[in-house]
């Protein structure tokens, strides 16, 4: 530190100063103003336009959705539901599944929010371990997959979709090689497959997650002694699954990897989405690699509008919002009764008995797990 | 050492405001969930860590490396800038902060597309994109300095005999070091904080602490340790901003009150600067360019699929990207304003109390500290009841906005404001002018340009974005960079091609930005201020 007579600037007179601030923070104030002003105009996104006149009988309520960023409904399908009941629905999504959950937990008896949307059966342990939510039985509940609700019996969460994570592969390919594509996970540890397989990282992604659990299932203690052959045999581990998918898996990218963790509802999702939609599914599922995620639905534990949240719960499993599903989300819907879209079924697979586990276990073991794959895998 | 000794840390007026805006949306979030959610055992367990350190190190030379990097790429440019006047100048400034707005999550996919096979998920890609982005803060933190330096100090040490190198030495040095070392501090917390470009540049196996922090919030559930690794993260970001302080005390040598004229490049130099030029434009401009050939590509054949889409406001299952657009302009307008207001308050004061307000120094670049998971968390569990509870409100995340922005904006401003001579500001009062109007007319005159580029950098860093806005939950209001990543992650070639549509809107609506913000903060120099200049 240089001793160095600073330059003598004279003092302010403290009457220049406030005076100055007093201006710059009326005009901050002003133009906060008109922006507010400007961003009352803008309709609410799920504020239908022609919401009944006649609102003296209905009562006048909003209900605070939290979602992650992928719960992407069909714009307006609220619509029919505030008709009904005067409720209005406010979406408002706040990150990934994991994100969601960890905020969901530091602010569990004082939520964001009335009802929770997305947290799945790997993170469904650790919200239930902070007293989240508050437990409802739904009425649609006999629509409902009972394996699916036997994952709360409580009923502090209600399942609303499911999905299975599983290994996608590149069908022209292996067609071009003559070659068999891996269908067990067994058989992705054979050197045929030596470099061919792309995951994405179970720190940091869901699907990577589920494929980790899926070895578990599968392996019970030797899950680590496959990854350790895998990795032997050049797996190549990437940090998001669309890293992956679109940056490593040939039917999708200019990548070198043909085989690829990804949803049993990518095969769909790429016919769907293609312009012009192709005849047949470039990629398929290995039906035996796939682990099943379950998606529920809760109602926050704190929140000040119970009744209003309970219709909400009921609206999102039943019939009308559930067929929404499919094609908005790329996932199961869970009430049974729900009919299924045409185009969805015919690239769509459904594996019979798919991997899973116990939430409970996984929420006692996920960080030791993920401590034991970090050495084994990305060391 | 005598005079620092009695040096009595005051606080100016103007200092208030910004300080109560820290303490509320900074110091108290934190405090408030260290309080919470952290125990002494957690502090043990996660020190105790083996990959804590190991993490530790690697952030460290990592940064360290791409400081370097980072002025290696930039310096031709900033001194082109800083120095000389030429066509496309404007264009160059502009042109040179898009790598600074563009959403990392894009940034990262570009890249991919773009680097060899070998070298994509390496360090070196990651190095790479981290020049990429910081080329901004290195051009507009030290440019000004450039700008306002005098060369007739230059010409005078030449011609008492000086020769090259000691001119750059004595004179060049003392005078852009404070500035030099100011951008390299900012360039290595950055990276040192790095969390997307690790991540998918450097693959799964490249840990910085900042993503160690995300993972351990989000994957694992651990807020505490977490916490706690945020807390270590500030430690060491608060020892490596001690010790740039060491070396970079100002220096008042070769500033004037405003800009010098610019060089005109003739000769040889025109040649050289041509390069510069182009060589810079191209760096920056091919990944752009990649992306706009992606936005016009569905799956492997070319197509407008994906810019018919997004005219016609119908992407799929996904907020309008026209009401993206505007959200992210509106929390970049209002992040904007209060960012500046609260930056020229702390710089104001910084700068009039000299060595007293050293400490204020240290408090404005705060912001830098905090991992904005921390900061996001802590937000959440504060501000949650009653009538602050702000969560889920959109001008929420322009607040948090203001915030990572500030440092930078105040960093910018500092130095500007001592090239206000009080004497100008005493005849201003003697010919009768108000306090108010020697304020509009003399000061903020003066630092027009400098107050036009903090401008810059705060709508700069709100409209790029992703993590503050990704983390507090919002309303209908997602921003670009948000709407950018959750299209990223879903599948179809489609939705992928409108990811890519929507960035490069992101990209060209900055762009525009960018240059008429720069354009307007020249204008002042024709007005012959130069002549009031005193000199001393």
């Amino acid at each position: 530190m240089t001793p160095r007579k600073a330059v003598t600037l004279p003092g302010p007179r403290r009457s220049v100063a406030s005076q100055m601030i007093a201006r710059l923070f009326s005009a901050c104030a002003v133009a906060l103003f008109v922006l507010g002003a400007c961003a009352e105009r803008e309709p609410r996104p799920a504020e239908s336009a022609d919401a009944p006149t006649d609102s003296v009988e209905t009562e006048k309520v909003t209900v605070t959705l939290l979602a992650h960023d992928s719960f992407l409904p069909t714009e307006g399908i609220f619509d029919e539901f505030t008709a009904e009941t005067g409720i209005t629905v406010r979406i408002v999504r706040g990150g990934d599944a994991g994100a969601l959950v960890t905020k969901a937990v530091v602010s569990a008896g004082n939520p964001e929010g009335d009802v929770l949307w997305g947290v799945d059966n790997t993170l469904l342990s650790r919200a239930m371990q902070a007293d989240v939510f508050t437990p409802y039985v739904t009425v649609h509940r006999d629509d409902i997959d009972a394996s699916a609700v036997a994952l709360s019996p409580d009923g502090f969460v209600t399942p609303v979709d499911s999905g299975d994570v599983c290994i996608n592969y590149d069908k022209k390919w292996f067609a071009d090689r003559r070659m068999t594509p891996p269908l067990t996970l067994q058989a992705l540890a054979s050197s045929n497959y030596r470099n061919l397989l792309v995951v994405s990282s179970p720190l940091t992604s869901s699907p990577g997650l589920a494929f980790m659990l899926a070895t578990i299932a599968e392996f019970g203690d030797g899950w680590s002694q496959w990854w350790s052959t895998m990795r032997d045999n050049g797996i190549l581990v990437v940090d998001s699954w669309s890293d992956a998918y679109y940056g490593h898996f040939t039917a999708a990218s200019d990548g070198e990897r043909p085989i690829v963790v990804s949803y049993a509802t990518s095969p769909p999702a790429e016919v769907i989405f293609a312009d012009p939609r192709p005849s047949e599914a470039p990629t398929a599922v290995a039906a035996l690699t796939c682990f099943r995620q379950f998606e529920f639905v809760g109602i926050l534990r704190g929140t000040k509008k119970e009744a209003a949240a309970r219709k909400l719960v009921d609206f999102l499993v039943s019939r009308r919002f559930q067929e929404d599903l499919p094609l908005t989300q790329f996932v199961w819907p869970i009430n049974r009764r729900a009919d299924l879209p045409q185009e969805f079924l015919d690239y769509s697979l459904r594996p019979e008995n798919p991997l899973s586990l116990d939430p409970a276990v996984i929420a006692a073991r996920r960080e030791e797990w993920l401590d034991q794959f970090t050495e084994v895998v990305l060391r | 050492m005598a005079t620092l000794k009695h040096v009595t840390p005051r606080v100016h007026p103007s200092a208030i405001p910004p300080l109560a805006w820290l303490s509320t949306f900074v110091a108290l979030p934190v405090i408030v969930l260290f309080g919470a959610h952290v125990e002494l055992a957690d502090v043990t367990r996660v020190l105790s860590r083996q990959s804590t350190l190991r993490t530790s190190w690697f952030a460290v030379w990592m940064a360290a490396a791409s400081v370097l990097i980072t002025f290696a790429v930039a310096m031709p440019a900033t001194w082109l800038v800083g120095r000389f006047e030429f066509r496309g100048r404007a264009i160059v400034r502009a042109v040179s902060s898009v790598g600074f707005l563009l959403p990392s999550v894009v940034v990262s996919a570009a890249f991919l597309a773009l680097l060899p096979e070998p070298v994509e998920t390496s360090i070196f890609a990651v190095l790479i994109a981290h020049a990429y982005f910081n080329i901004a803060v290195v051009m507009r933190v030290v440019a000004p300095r450039l700008e306002t330096f005098d060369t007739q100090l230059v010409w005078a040490a030449r011609t008492l005999g000086a020769s090259t190198s000691r001119t750059i030495t004595s004179i060049w040095w003392p005078a852009v070091r404070g500035a030099v070392v100011s951008a390299a501090t900012v360039v290595f917390i950055y990276c040192f904080t790095s969390y997307a470009v690790v991540r998918t540049l450097g693959g799964p196996t490249l840990n910085t602490l900042e993503s160690d922090i995300a993972v351990r919030a989000y994957a694992i559930g651990d807020v505490g340790g977490a916490a706690v690794l945020s807390a270590l993260q500030a430690a060491m970001i608060c020892a490596v901003i001690v010790l740039a302080r060491s070396f970079a005390h100002d220096e008042d040598l070769g500033l004037r009150r405003t800009r010098s004229s610019l060089g005109r490049l003739t000769g040889s130099r025109r040649v050289v600067g041509m390069g510069v030029k182009i060589g810079t434009l191209l760096v920056v401009m091919c990944p752009i360019f990649a992306l706009v050939v992606a936005s016009m590509r569905v799956g492997n054949q070319w197509s407008l699929g994906g810019w018919r889409a997004v005219i016609s406001d119908d992407v799929i299952g996904s907020t309008s990207p026209l009401r993206a657009l505007w959200s992210s302009f509106r929390t970049a307008v209002v992040a904007g304003v209060l960012g500046i207001v609260l930056a020229i308050s702390m710089s104001l004061s910084i700068s009039r109390l000299g060595v007293r307000g050293r400490w204020l120094d240290a408090i404005a670049v705060s912001p830098l500290l905090i991992s904005p998971v921390t900061l996001g968390l802590g937000l959440i569990v504060t501000f949650d009841e009653s009538w602050y509870d702000w969560r889920g409100e959109w001008w929420f995340v322009a607040v948090v906005h203001s915030i990572v922005a500030f440092p930078l904006a105040v960093r910018s401003l500092v130095p500007s404001w001592r090239n206000v001579t009080p004497r100008l500001r005493d005849a201003a009062a003697v010919l009768g002018a108000s306090p108010t109007r020697r304020l509009f007319d003399v000061d903020l005159r003066i630092v027009r340009p400098a107050v036009v580029a903090a401008v810059g950098l705060i709508v700069a860093v709100s409209l790029g974005e992703f993590g503050a806005a990704s983390m507090l939950s919002r309303s209908g209001a997602e921003t670009l960079p948000v709407a950018i990543a959750r299209l990223l992650d879903r599948t179809g070639d489609i939705v992928r091609s409108q990811a890519f549509v929507l960035a490069t809107v992101l990209v060209f609506a900055c762009l525009a930005a960018l240059l008429v913000i720069d354009v307007g903060g020249r204008q002042p120099r024709h007005s012959g201020k130069e002549s009031h200049a005193p000199r001393r």
